[in-house]
Formats: structure tokens, C-alpha cells, sequence
């Protein structure tokens, strides 16, 4: 007789269970009644398995990971399925009429209801990730101050004014995030003129505190599944920064007009990297002025130099797994930066120049690590030069298991992928250049053709770090699908009664197409092109 | 069954600062080990505390066999002295023992052993052991159907044939 598994008791069986992924879950729960009854019991499983079907979770669970063959695969399947999309079911989707401004996440949407103090989360059907129309049915919570929200962890941030805090919630369920301090409720401080919540990196959020009396803001850096504080810094007022972005628990990107800081020449884009945190100093510091940081600036493109106008933005990847959509990845030196820059030559909109230039991070650190700050460091400048070398690592042969196609890596070796000019193609009538994807080197920009009948979603390249040495190597070439709008679609935006316009969005899992009422601001119609 | 054996301090001489413990196991082996070792094991504190408080030292009956026990006993030696976040009493439990290598060369042994190991790992409320333990049998279970499942697993399928149709249990993943 085979000793049996089922004789442990449930707290051990649970325990094993927690290691496995959402497929086995599902295998092991037909096992027999017992593992039935457990699976279903527990909170934080069902929790697990929710995520997993709303396709949040699909990296591996319990560090395990795909071999190289499996997640080319997966990749490929993943590229073709974007040109094989389809449109979801209208009926379904124009449920989400609300207000303009919806947030976006990888994977999901939140709309406000009206004036209503709701809220509702929609997460983008996939078939390729097993999100079908029944699962896409929106979750309503009564959330008066939508703030923040970043589906890859089931997480979104509530803040309650003039209070000064703020919630974490589950965007999965709207109740208290399983994983946050406390019940989910921070408070910051009580003798605040304004206080919220701007960044979520990972186990961190950004707060910005501006107290009474013009005294500059405050910024501090929570691990909200602690509750602890971990880095304070304090910006005088006028300093002329702004900070955009975290980059990693430890860096936040901080912005500003590259002519007027005393600290950009005007050869170098207005971006600062400021590290919050040297490796040698305690966690906890006290309250510094950010601006007296050393920084890393980048230098400007050589054909930039001298144009006018530009506007730029700078989006943290916050993994290089392409598969690991739920996963950010623990190690920084995995995420990719991508610097987008919009300029125009001759100060009008009909010239407007797009680019985008991307560092893979794991140069951009070593870049780091080679240029050191001193103590006497005011900043150091990372030039147009060294951007052409990022990616490329001299030590290593660039992969060894050649699985890029030819002519592609050369965006990823840090310069351009995709170059559009509004007077490029004669039969463009519009054309908005989609968010940065923030999980993959995808960028997505949507051509519309004249006569509004078809859209063009010309989509970046795929690419991961298979073997997990913090370079690139599997790539996919830049894609381009050519789809026909929904005749409903049209048929509205080429109502002559209606003042609308479309708003596209990219998402992970596809293309949001709405239609907002430009004089109530409202959502008319929504449409998913998803894969 | 083994009775209870008096031990008197006199008797189990001790070195340094640890004293001496007397394991019992089911298959009647006595066995003496250094507190220290076994001080990663909450349900060993506990007897301990228990001692100190009575004054009384007596030997500790476990219910499993020696061969069992030695392993644990193995695994409690490695790690003497070692500080895991999962056996701190006092620290917020951790979701998931991290991966050691030690460990999983350690737990490479049949199914039966594993099994046998966490259920003392459990009895003896060591928490890194029972994590790890886990981790080595989910391995074993992941990726596999679920009548391979039921194999490695040793379970019966008690599922009616109507329940066993059901769509609830279906995975699009």
C-alpha cells in the first residue's frame, strides 16, 4: 500500500499548494474531494487563480521558468495572434460609458461612472491568455478619488482628500489588497495642504506632500506592503523640477526643461536620473534636498540639436520578461527605459517630428556602475555616442543562440525603432502614436486611412531576456496589421451630429478605441481590437 | 511503547552551554542530540521551555521512526546557528520559502521519504523544513496530468462521474 498524501493535514497540503501555478491548481483540484474542498477554501488560492484567468499572472509561479524553445513559441504564438485579432463584443464593452480619462493598465481599464462616486475595472478579454467575455464583466466599487492603479499587481490606490491617505485596493475585487499593511490604509501626514500618492514601483509608492506655506513639497518613498517609510527627500519650491517616474525603488527620473535648469546645457535632454538610495548608506535618510543630488543626464540626439520645440518622455519596462506579463522583475537591471521624443522643426504641429530610442537598463546600469558618483559629483552626462553602444555588451557575443532575425536588433542596441512623419504617407488623415508598451519593447502607433475605414497598428518588436544575463535576444520583427473598423464605430464617428473623437490606447492584450463626446467629456462607445 | 525515561542532568553531560536532549523515536531508538540543534524546531522549544519550568528533564517521544528523525536531525545540524526568516517566530510569515540549493539536494529522495519528512517537519513545527518539503513536492506535481497526480499523490479519485464532468473544473489557461 502506497502511503497517501491526502493523510497530511490541510495546513501542509496548502503549503504545496502554494507553489504551484495556476494549471496545476486547476489539475490537482480534479484530483479527488479532498484537494477539491482546499482549493476552494482557501482565499489566497482562489485569489491566485482569479489573477491567472484574468490573464494578470501567466509567468511562471515559484521561480520556475520556461526554457528558451517554450517561450519562442509562446512569442511567436503571441506576435501572430495580433494579426489574427478580433473585435469583442460592442454590446459588452459600451457598458463603460463614463468620463474621459480612464487609467490604464497592462491589462485592464477603469472608468468613472458619471458623477457618481463609482468606479468600474474592465480587464481586456484574450483568448490567447484564456480571458474570454465572461471574465471581462466589470468590477464596480465605491471609490470617490480614483488615484493610481498598476494591474500587474492587482493593485490600485484610492485616495481619500483632504484626509491625507490613501487605500490599497485589490483592482480584481475592490477590497483591501491581500498583500498591503495594515488593512490597506495608509495615512500620511495630517497638517498637509495636499498629499498624494504619484508611483507605484513594485513593493514602493511614491508620496508628494506639500505642506502649508509654500515650503516646497515633500517626497517619500513607502513599501506599502510594510507600511515603512524608506527614503525621504525634500524639493524646494521653484527648483523647476518635476519628477515623471520611478525607475526602480531606488531612482526616481526627474524632468525638466533642458534650456532652463542651470544643470542642462542645451545639449542635453532635460532628464535626471537621481539615485534615492547609495548602496553604502542606510535606508533611512534624512530629508535632503533633491535637487542638490548628483545625477545622470542624457546628452541630446545630434539631429535634435537646435529645434525648437520638444517635448520627451521617458517610460520604465518594468520587466524583460515578454511572457511574465503579472511579474515585474525583481532585478532592475531586467527592465528596459525607453526615451520617446517628440519634436518639431519648424514650431508648428504640421512637422512634428516622433521618435523613440531605447537603453535596455541592464547597459544603463553598467553605464552606471563604470561612472561612478563621487562625493564631489554634481552630475554626470551619459553622451548621444555611448547610447549607440548600450545593449551591445563587448564581453559576451551577442547571442548565442542566434534567435533574432536579421536587421532587427539594431533598435535595442539603443537607437530607433519606429520613425513617423505626419507627411510621410499622402493617404494618412490621422495618426496617434499609441502609449509606450510597458512590458515589451511594442510600440504601437495607429494610422488612419482616408476615409476612416481601416486603422493600421504598426507594432514594435517582441524581445526578452531568455536566459535571464540581463541582455536581449529573442526578437520579432516589427509588425504591421491593417484592420477594418466595426461599421458601428464609423457610423458614429462620421455622424455629422456628433462632436466625437477617438481616443486610442495599447494595450497588453490589445487596442481600446473610444469615442468621447468632446463637449461633455464623456465616453460614448467603447471598442477592444484584442488578440 | 517505550516509557517515559528520567534523565537527570548528572546523567547527560553537557558541553559549553548546550545541553543534551533525548529523542525517542517510534521504532524505540533513543537517540541524544544537542538542544541547540534542535532549537529550530518550535514543538523542541516548547518541551524545553516546559523542562526549565519544571525543572524535570525527561525524554521527548516522537512519533515517527529514527530514520526519519535522523534526517531531521541532519537538516536541524546544517542549519545550526543559521538565522531563517521562516523559523523566526517573531517575524512576519514569508509567502514562499526561498529556493536553497542545500535543500533540494537534501529532499532528493523518494516520494514516500518526502512524504515522511513533512509530516515530522510539521509534528516538530519546523517551518523552513515544511516549506521546502513543499516546494520539492509541488515540483514533482507541476506540469503533470491529473491522473499522474493521483499517482505520485497516492489519492483516489472519489468523484462521482457527474461531478467529475463539471465545467467548473476547467482550466482556459
Amino acid at each position: 500500500m502506497i502511503p497517501s498524501f491526502a493523510i497530511l493535514v490541510d495546513d501542509v497540503l496548502l503549503k504545496i499548494l502554494e507553489y504551484l501555478d495556476c494549471k496545476a491548481l486547476v489539475s490537482c483540484q480534479a484530483t479527488c474531494r479532498k484537494m477539491d474542498r482546499i482549493i476552494k477554501s482557501s482565499v489566497s488560492l482562489q485569489h491566485a487563480i482569479e489573477l491567472a484567468l484574468c490573464g494578470m499572472v501567466d509567468g511562471p509561479r515559484g521561480g520556475q521558468s520556461l526554457d528558451i524553445t517554450e517561450r519562442l513559441r509562446r512569442l511567436q504564438l503571441y506576435d501572430a495572434a495580433w494579426r489574427h485579432g478580433r473585435w469583442t463584443n460592442e454590446k459588452r464593452t459600451t457598458q463603460f460609458h463614463g468620463l474621459l480619462e480612464p487609467s490604464f493598465g497592462n491589462n485592464s481599464l477603469v472608468f468613472k461612472h458619471g458623477l457618481g462616486n463609482r468606479h468600474s475595472s474592465y480587464t481586456i478579454p484574450s483568448t490567447l491568455r484564456g480571458v474570454d467575455e465572461k471574465h471581462s464583466d466589470p468590477v464596480v466599487y465605491p471609490t470617490p478619488d480614483f488615484s493610481i492603479m498598476d494591474d500587474s499587481q492587482d493593485l490600485f490606490i484610492r485616495m481619500d482628500r483632504p484626509f491625507s491617505r490613501y487605500h490599497l485596493r485589490a483592482l480584481s475585487t475592490g477590497d483591501p489588497h491581500p498583500l498591503a499593511y495594515n488593512h490597506g490604509i495608509i495615512n500620511m501626514v495630517q497638517n498637509a495642504q495636499d498629499a498624494c500618492v504619484v508611483q507605484v514601483c513594485d513593493d514602493f509608492v511614491l508620496e508628494v506632500i506639500t505642506y502649508p506655506g509654500n515650503s516646497g513639497h515633500e517626497y517619500i518613498v513607502r513599501n506599502w506592503k510594510t507600511g515603512i517609510p524608506e527614503y525621504k527627500a525634500l524639493e524646494p519650491v521653484g527648483s523647476g523640477y518635476r519628477i515623471i517616474d520611478f525607475l526602480d525603488p531606488e531612482h526616481v527620473l526627474v524632468t525638466s526643461n533642458g534650456r532652463t535648469h542651470p544643470r542642462y546645457s542645451p545639449r542635453h535632454i532635460g532628464l535626471q536620473i537621481s539615485p534615492f538610495r547609495a548602496e553604502s548608506t542606510p535606508s533611512r535618510r534624512p530629508l535632503e534636498s533633491l535637487a542638490a543630488r548628483p545625477s545622470y543626464c542624457f546628452a541630446f540626439p545630434p539631429f535634435i540639436q537646435g529645434h525648437t520645440e520638444m517635448t520627451m518622455s521617458m517610460s520604465p519596462w518594468r520587466t524583460a520578461d515578454p511572457l511574465a506579463t503579472g511579474h515585474f522583475s525583481s532585478n532592475p537591471e531586467d527592465r528596459l527605459f525607453c526615451i520617446g521624443i517628440i519634436w518639431s522643426a519648424t514650431g508648428g504641429t504640421d512637422q512634428m517630428h516622433h521618435r523613440s530610442f531605447y537603453i535596455p537598463s541592464s547597459t544603463f546600469y553598467s553605464y552606471m556602475r563604470s561612472h561612478p558618483m563621487t562625493e564631489t559629483t554634481t552630475s554626470i552626462y551619459v553622451p548621444w555616442e555611448a547610447w549607440g553602444r548600450m545593449g551591445s555588451r563587448a564581453a559576451k557575443p551577442w547571442p548565442s543562440r542566434a534567435l533574432i532575425p536579421a536587421g532587427i536588433p539594431r533598435c535595442i542596441r539603443g537607437m530607433k525603432s519606429v520613425v513617423m512623419d505626419h507627411d510621410e504617407d499622402p493617404n494618412t488623415t490621422k495618426m496617434s502614436i499609441l502609449d509606450f508598451h510597458p512590458l515589451r519593447v511594442a510600440r504601437a502607433a495607429m494610422l488612419q486611412r482616408r476615409g476612416n475605414t481601416e486603422i493600421t497598428i504598426l507594432r514594435g518588436n517582441t524581445l526578452g531576456d531568455m536566459d535571464g544575463d540581463g541582455d536581449f535576444e529573442a526578437m520579432l520583427p516589427c509588425t504591421v496589421t491593417d484592420v477594418s473598423m466595426p461599421d458601428e464605430y464609423l457610423a458614429a464617428a462620421n455622424n455629422p451630429d456628433l462632436e466625437v473623437l477617438s481616443n486610442v490606447y495599447l494595450c497588453e492584450n490589445g487596442v481600446v478605441f473610444m469615442l468621447v463626446d468632446q463637449r461633455s467629456k464623456m465616453v460614448l462607445d467603447t471598442w477592444v481590437y484584442t488578440i | 511503547m517505550p516509557t517515559i525515561v528520567s534523565v537527570d542532568d548528572s546523567t547527560v553531560p553537557g558541553e559549553g552551554s548546550s545541553r543534551l536532549l533525548l529523542l525517542v523515536s517510534s521504532d524505540n531508538k533513543h537517540i541524544v542530540v544537542e538542544e541547540d540543534i534542535m532549537s529550530r524546531s518550535r514543538f523542541i522549544s516548547k518541551q524545553v521551555e516546559g523542562f526549565e519550568a519544571t525543572s524535570q528533564r525527561h525524554a521527548i517521544l516522537l512519533p515517527f521512526s529514527s530514520f526519519v528523525l535522523n534526517k531531521v536531525i541532519e537538516y536541524c545540524s546544517h542549519y545550526r546557528g543559521y538565522y531563517l526568516l521562516e523559523d523566526d517566530p517573531d517575524a512576519a510569515p514569508p509567502g514562499r520559502s526561498p529556493v536553497r540549493e542545500w535543500d533540494q539536494e537534501f529532499l532528493d529522495v523518494d516520494r514516500n521519504m518526502l512524504l515522511r519528512i513533512i509530516k515530522a517537519a510539521h509534528y516538530l513545527e519546523i517551518k523552513s523544513l515544511v516549506g521546502s518539503c513543499a516546494r520539492a513536492i509541488a515540483d514533482m506535481i507541476r506540469g503533470k496530468t491529473t491522473e499522474e497526480m493521483r499517482e505520485i499523490l497516492g489519492v483516489e479519485n472519489d468523484f462521482t462521474p457527474e461531478e467529475e464532468h463539471s465545467p467548473s473544473s476547467k482550466c482556459t489557461g
